[in-house]
Parts: C-alpha cells; sequence; structure tokens
C-alpha cells in the first residue's frame, strides 16, 4: 500500500509541474522555472517558521511571494539596470537560494527541513505521515495536498487556457488583440511557485525543476498540437513515477532522484527516436545518401 | 572586527592555507567568469556546476576513497560530460539553449542526488565529508585539499592570462581570429575546459550548488564601472577574492554553517552596490541624468512657447503674463510654475512687472529651437517623404537634441543657405 501512496505522490507532483511545465517549456522559459524553484526557499523557510505548521496556507502565500519575487527582480535588472539576462538570472536566483539554505543552516533546530530535504525531499515518508480525525484515517498528509493543488492548478489553466495558449505561441499577435502579456506571465510564474511549494516536501527544490522541463520536452518532441503535449506530458509523467519508484527500490537510493533519471532517460529515448526531428531518423536518411557508394 | 583583525593575522596556520585557497579559487572563477558573461553563457556555469554531483560520487564509488584528486577528476569528468550533452541537444535536434541548460543541470543532478543516496545506505566506507561538497565548507579543508584546490585555480588563473588576448578575441570578433589564422576550435576548447576546471576548483570551498555564482556574479557588478575589458577583469577578480576572503572567515566563525551561501551574499551586496552607485550605468547616475534631460526639455519648451506669442506679435521685448500665455498654451498651475521656474533659473526668462518677459539667452534659445523645429519638419516632409500631419510630433522631440553639427549637416542635405529663418513659418497652435 505504501508503494502505491508514493508512486501516486510521485505522479501526481509529475502531473502538477508537467501542466505548468508545458507552458514554461513552450514560452522557452526554462531557466526562470529554474530561478522560481530556487527562490521559493526562503519563502518556505520563513512560513515554517512563523507558523510552525507544514500545511499551511501562510506557506504557499509566503512561497508564491518569492516566487514573483524573483521574477521581478530579474526582469528590474535586466529592464531597468541594464544587466544582461543570462546573468541577471544568474544573480537573482543564487541570491534567494542562500539566503534560503543559511536559513535552513541556522534554523535547523527550530524549524522541521534540513539540507537533504531541499536536495532530493522525502517522498519515501509520504506514507507515514497521515491526516487522522476522529479516528477515520484520511490517507496521507501530503497526498492530499499535492492532489488538492492538482486540481486547483488544472482548473486554472483551463480558465486560462486561451490567454495562455495565445501569449505562448505568438506574443505579439496577442498584444495586438489587447491580450496582457504581463498579466498572464505573472500568473503562471506563481502557479509555478505554488507547485514548487507544493512538490517541495516530496521531491526537493532542485528536483522540482526536472519534473517541471524534463517531461513536457520529452512530450514536445513528439507532439503537434498544444493538448497532444498535454496529454503525453501526464503520460511520461506516470511512467516515470511508476518505473522510478521501482528502480530506486532495487537500487536502494533516492526515489524522487531516480524518477527524475527516468524522466531524463526517456527524454534521451525521445531525442533518438522522434519521428520529425528524432537523431536516429536523420542517420538513417543520410545513410540513404550516403556519398561513398558507387553509382 | 577584533576577531577579524586576528583572522585576518594569519597567525594560524590552517587559517592561512584556507585563506589562500579561497583567495586562488575567487580569483580563478571570475576570471574565467568574465569570458563566460561576455559570451553570454553565465548559466552554463551554473549547469556544469550542478552535474559535476553524479562524478564525486562515481570516484568515490569506484575508488573507495575520500581522495580530493579522485573526487576532481570525476566531477570534471562529469561536467565535461554535461557540456557534451547540452551542445549534443542544441546541435542535433530542435531544442533551444534555455531548455537544455534545464534538462541536463537536473537530470544530471538527479542522477548525482541519486548516487549520493545509493552511498549513504550502501556500505562504501567512509562517506563523511562528501556532502560538504554540495554547499560547501570552507573551514572543513586539509592541507590536501589545499593543494589540489589551490593548484587547480593557479593552473586556470595563469591559462587565462596567457591566452588573454585569443579569449578577447573570442569574445569580441571570431571571424576575425579565424581570418588569422589562429585555432579559433581550440581557443574554444580551452575556454570551456578552463571553465570546468575553475568550476572544480571551487567544489570544496564554495560547494557545486552555488560554485557558478561565483563565475556570474563578480563579472556582472564589475560591468557597471567599466567598459574595459582588463579594468572589467580585473575589478572582476578583486570582486570575487574579496567574497573568498570574507566566505572564509565565515566559514571559521560559524563551523556549522556551510560557506557558499554567505560567499553569494557578500557577492550580492557587491552587486547592489554597483547597480546603484556605479558612475554612468548605475541606476543612481541615469535616473539623475534623465531628470537632467526631463528639466531641460521642460524649460526649453516654455521658453520656445514664449518666444512663439512674442515674436508672432513682432514684439520681443514685450512682457506677457500669466493669462495671456494660458491663453495660447495649455498648462495646468502646477507645471507652470515649475516651467517658470526652471527657465527662470537657465536664464532665459526675466521677471518683469507685469509679468515675463524673455532674456537676450532666452531669446536665442527660442529662436535656435524653432529653428531646429522647422528644419526637421522640413527635412522629414522632403528627404523622408513622411506625411505632412506627421512631421510635427517627432519634430517636438528632435528640436531639444540636434546638435549645431547636425543642424550644420540637415542644411547641407537640404541645400538650405545660411540665412535660413523659420520666422515666418512658425508653428503655433492657437
Amino acid at each position: 500500500m505504501d508503494a502505491v501512496f508514493i508512486i501516486l505522490t510521485g505522479t501526481l507532483v509529475a502531473w502538477l509541474c508537467g501542466i505548468l511545465g508545458v507552458f514554461i517549456v513552450l514560452r522557452k522559459l526554462s531557466m526562470l522555472g529554474d530561478a522560481i524553484s530556487h527562490a521559493v526557499l526562503p519563502g518556505i523557510v520563513i512560513a515554517y517558521l512563523i507558523s510552525g505548521d507544514r500545511s499551511s496556507p501562510l506557506l504557499f502565500m509566503g512561497a508564491a511571494l518569492f516566487g514573483v519575487a524573483v521574477t521581478v527582480l530579474i526582469e528590474f535588472l535586466n529592464k531597468k539596470a541594464a544587466m544582461q539576462s543570462d546573468a541577471s538570472v544568474g544573480t537573482s536566483f543564487t541570491l534567494f537560494f542562500s539566503i534560503g539554505i543559511i536559513l535552513v543552516s541556522l534554523l535547523a533546530s527550530r524549524v522541521d527541513i534540513d539540507a537533504d530535504c531541499v536536495l532530493h525531499g522525502e517522498i519515501g515518508l509520504v506514507p507515514f505521515d497521515r491526516i487522522v480525525t476522529n479516528g477515520i484515517d484520511f490517507g496521507p498528509r501530503q497526498l492530499w495536498i499535492i492532489g488538492v493543488s492538482f486540481i486547483v492548478v488544472t482548473i486554472v489553466l483551463i480558465w486560462a487556457y486561451k490567454g495562455l495558449y495565445l501569449t505562448s505561441f505568438n506574443s505579439e499577435f496577442a498584444a495586438s488583440l489587447g491580450v496582457g502579456i504581463a498579466g498572464w506571465h505573472y500568473l503562471l510564474m506563481s502557479s509555478v511557485s505554488l507547485a514548487t511549494v507544493v512538490s517541495f516536501e516530496a521531491v526537493g527544490a532542485i528536483l522540482v525543476v526536472g519534473f517541471l522541463v524534463i517531461p513536457p520536452a520529452s512530450a514536445w518532441l513528439w507532439s503537434r498540437r498544444l493538448n497532444e503535449m498535454i496529454v503525453l506530458t501526464l503520460i511520461m509523467g506516470l511512467v516515470s513515477s511508476v518505473c522510478g519508484y521501482y528502480l530506486a527500490v532495487l537500487l536502494d537510493s533516492s526515489i524522487a532522484a531516480t524518477m527524475c533519471v527516468v524522466a531524463l532517460i526517456q527524454f534521451v529515448i525521445s531525442f533518438l527516436i522522434n519521428p520529425r526531428h528524432g537523431v536516429l531518423k536523420r542517420w538513417i536518411y543520410k545513410a540513404h545518401l550516403s556519398p561513398h557508394k558507387p553509382i | 572586527m577584533q576577531d577579524f583583525l586576528e583572522f585576518m593575522s594569519l597567525r594560524e596556520p590552517s587559517v592561512r592555507y584556507v585563506v589562500l585557497s579561497c583567495i586562488l579559487l575567487g580569483a580563478a572563477a571570475s576570471t574565467v567568469g568574465v569570458f563566460g558573461f561576455l559570451r553570454k553563457r553565465s548559466l552554463v556555469g551554473e549547469t556544469v556546476a550542478h552535474s559535476m554531483l553524479p562524478g564525486i560520487g562515481l570516484a568515490f564509488i569506484l575508488s573507495g576513497s575520500r581522495d580530493p584528486l579522485f573526487l576532481v577528476t570525476g566531477a570534471v569528468i562529469t561536467g565535461w560530460m554535461s557540456m557534451g550533452f547540452m551542445n549534443w541537444l542544441i546541435k542535433k535536434g530542435p531544442i533551444k539553449v534555455d531548455l537544455a541548460l534545464a534538462i541536463t543541470l537536473t537530470g544530471f543532478f538527479a542522477i548525482g542526488i541519486g548516487l549520493m543516496t545509493f552511498i549513504q545506505r550502501g556500505s562504501f566506507g567512509d562517506h563523511s565529508g562528501l556532502d560538504h561538497y554540495i554547499f560547501g565548507r570552507a573551514a572543513a579543508m586539509d592541507p590536501k585539499d589545499i593543494k589540489v584546490f589551490g593548484g587547480l585555480a593557479v593552473f586556470v588563473f595563469v591559462s587565462v592570462l596567457l591566452l588573454f588576448k585569443e579569449f578577447m578575441g573570442l569574445c569580441f570578433n571570431r571571424e576575425y581570429l579565424s581570418v588569422l589564422g589562429l585555432p579559433v576550435r581550440f581557443l574554444e576548447f580551452a575556454i570551456s575546459f578552463l571553465t570546468i576546471l575553475a568550476i572544480s576548483s571551487g567544489i570544496k570551498a564554495v560547494g557545486i550548488v552555488l560554485m557558478a555564482a561565483l563565475m556570474i556574479i563578480p563579472a556582472a557588478a564589475a560591468r557597471y564601472w567599466t567598459g574595459s575589458l582588463r579594468v572589467l577583469v580585473a575589478l572582476s577578480v578583486a570582486f570575487g577574492v574579496t567574497a573568498g576572503i570574507l566566505g572564509a572567515y565565515i566559514s571559521f566563525q560559524a563551523r556549522s554553517l556551510p560557506t557558499g551561501p554567505f560567499i553569494v551574499i557578500v557577492l550580492a551586496v557587491i552587486t547592489a552596490v554597483s547597480v546603484i552607485f556605479a558612475p554612468e550605468r548605475g541606476l543612481f547616475s541615469r535616473w539623475s541624468k534623465r531628470r537632467r534631460l526631463k528639466r531641460r526639455v521642460l524649460a526649453e519648451n516654455f521658453v520656445k512657447e514664449v518666444y512663439q506669442i512674442v515674436e508672432f506679435g513682432k514684439e520681443r521685448n514685450r512682457s506677457i503674463t500669466k493669462s495671456e500665455f494660458l491663453t495660447h498654451f495649455h498648462y495646468n498651475t502646477r507645471s507652470f510654475i515649475r516651467s517658470l521656474r526652471l527657465s527662470v533659473s537657465k536664464g532665459w526668462i526675466l521677471p518683469a512687472v507685469d509679468g515675463m518677459k524673455l532674456s537676450q539667452k532666452g531669446f536665442a534659445k527660442g529662436e535656435e529651437l524653432n529653428r531646429l523645429h522647422r528644419l526637421w519638419e522640413i527635412y522629414l516632409a522632403r528627404k523622408a517623404q513622411t506625411p505632412l500631419e506627421k512631421v510635427h510630433h517627432s519634430a517636438e522631440i528632435i528640436e531639444h537634441i540636434l546638435t549645431p553639427e547636425l543642424e550644420a549637416e540637415i542644411r547641407l542635405e537640404l541645400d538650405l543657405c545660411d540665412n535660413f529663418s523659420p520666422q515666418n513659418e512658425i508653428h503655433i497652435k492657437a
């Protein structure tokens, strides 16, 4: 039963991150996603410290605030202070992440997170932390939090589908129609911060990016339409979660990291054999056209 | 402060070596970082640094020892592999740089975390201290570490200085270098390799997660102070070394705290100061420059408008009242007073008994602005075939910027004689 809960949690993390990741990948904001997932750390620690509770709404607000703050800081350094974009990303999130790490190490005794948790989360412990009210066992708390977040994010995305779709593929056209680009941008960024916080305990701050970026990237290689890409992302997420869990048990290693590695393997396979731009296809094509054979 | 002086006197040999190695790696990372920064590849360092984790893990598993030489070799190999993987993705498929960076970073890091957990749970002997490589622990460096990491840093620093000119060419004019017959591909290989070595020199003191910051931030901060590459490198080295020393100091003061984050905080403070206060590129200087321009434009517009009123009536010494001015131009009281005050302080408008009048200087200024305005309108209409209804708006802006040299050139272009005067063609909105 524990295995089912862990796999279910892993799948939901992959789905939650994946549906947001689709838009992140399409908008070429992958490194911004990386920046946000690093930058929410101080928000999480401060909110833990104030509320002393791991499922308090303060946590989500704190993290969303820091996620948006880092986006604003990057934008500020880039636009107002004329710093080139890669450097402004690199400067901003390392600063936020450092503050987070310092807080974690300073408050290690008072806050229930440590550096290991930041690095790879504790998805293996998910089944042991349960919601029990009136003697009735409602199942793992993390699973509930991630599941509810997944539903909320899905509803938000369905509501925002048209705006995100337009601004992802043709932002100039969207602007000419009078669609506010910045609004959708920040909606997406705050959803990414939310997803990071929710997934933080299960997979850690850095591996979240893997779930955010890798399955959508693999799906992107196979698909021609946005809805195909979303469905494929969900399938890839499910597969990486199931395979990742059993591989981790087999190797006795970190479950979250192994899930991420399986996602990477999926990506490499997709990159090699996908029918549209696959490397393998090109090799075969080249072999056919090979000039070495005498005519 | 007492502590800091005691620390900096370097009386304790262990302190001496750690400070020395922090200085060396700060210098090495920030010199190489400048070239990454100028080639707009700062985030490559981030990815390569994270990708060193599996190398450290593998080296430990294979060698069974925590000898820094083995670990660094492993780190360099996987760092190198990550760079190759990234380039392969970008070259062979539709993957863009940004996505390739993120995929490589998390993919390799996940493998590393998997290996680390594997080591922790398996029976691989004494693995304590391996986790120092993640967030850095400068104080935990022993003499052997210092020999290895310091040696790497010195190697990187010296190589960059030797190849300085070539790298400079690589950043600014790659094609020219290849025309000169220099081995461009070798130089690109060298710069990538030195980047990886520089990152690997800091994995113990700063840690893999934050090592990239030591390459990106000093260069980004130094860029605010200078436009010359030599000064840029010198300044980044100064920033990197400062951060290294302070990082080492904090590491000794608070032994349970990781070093990496503190180094980043020091660098962030340096950056904040640079962003705000640097001359020319800094926010403060650009803000005050903009403010000066804004005030000048306000005063110039005001003088121009007063000039138009008096010139239209052909009585240049007449003084005009506020209410008369406001029948021609729309100003609210606040902006009227502000513009008037600015023009008076420039000496263009003189207060008169019954209002205000133009000074000699103000008259010349008003004449000049109107002339430039008209000149630009004619230029646009004749040379750029701009529709007549559009020329006024553009001229409103350009009249504040045209220099005498430009004016002469435009006149030459338009074949206008020297005594061209706009006076009978003045544009009055009233």
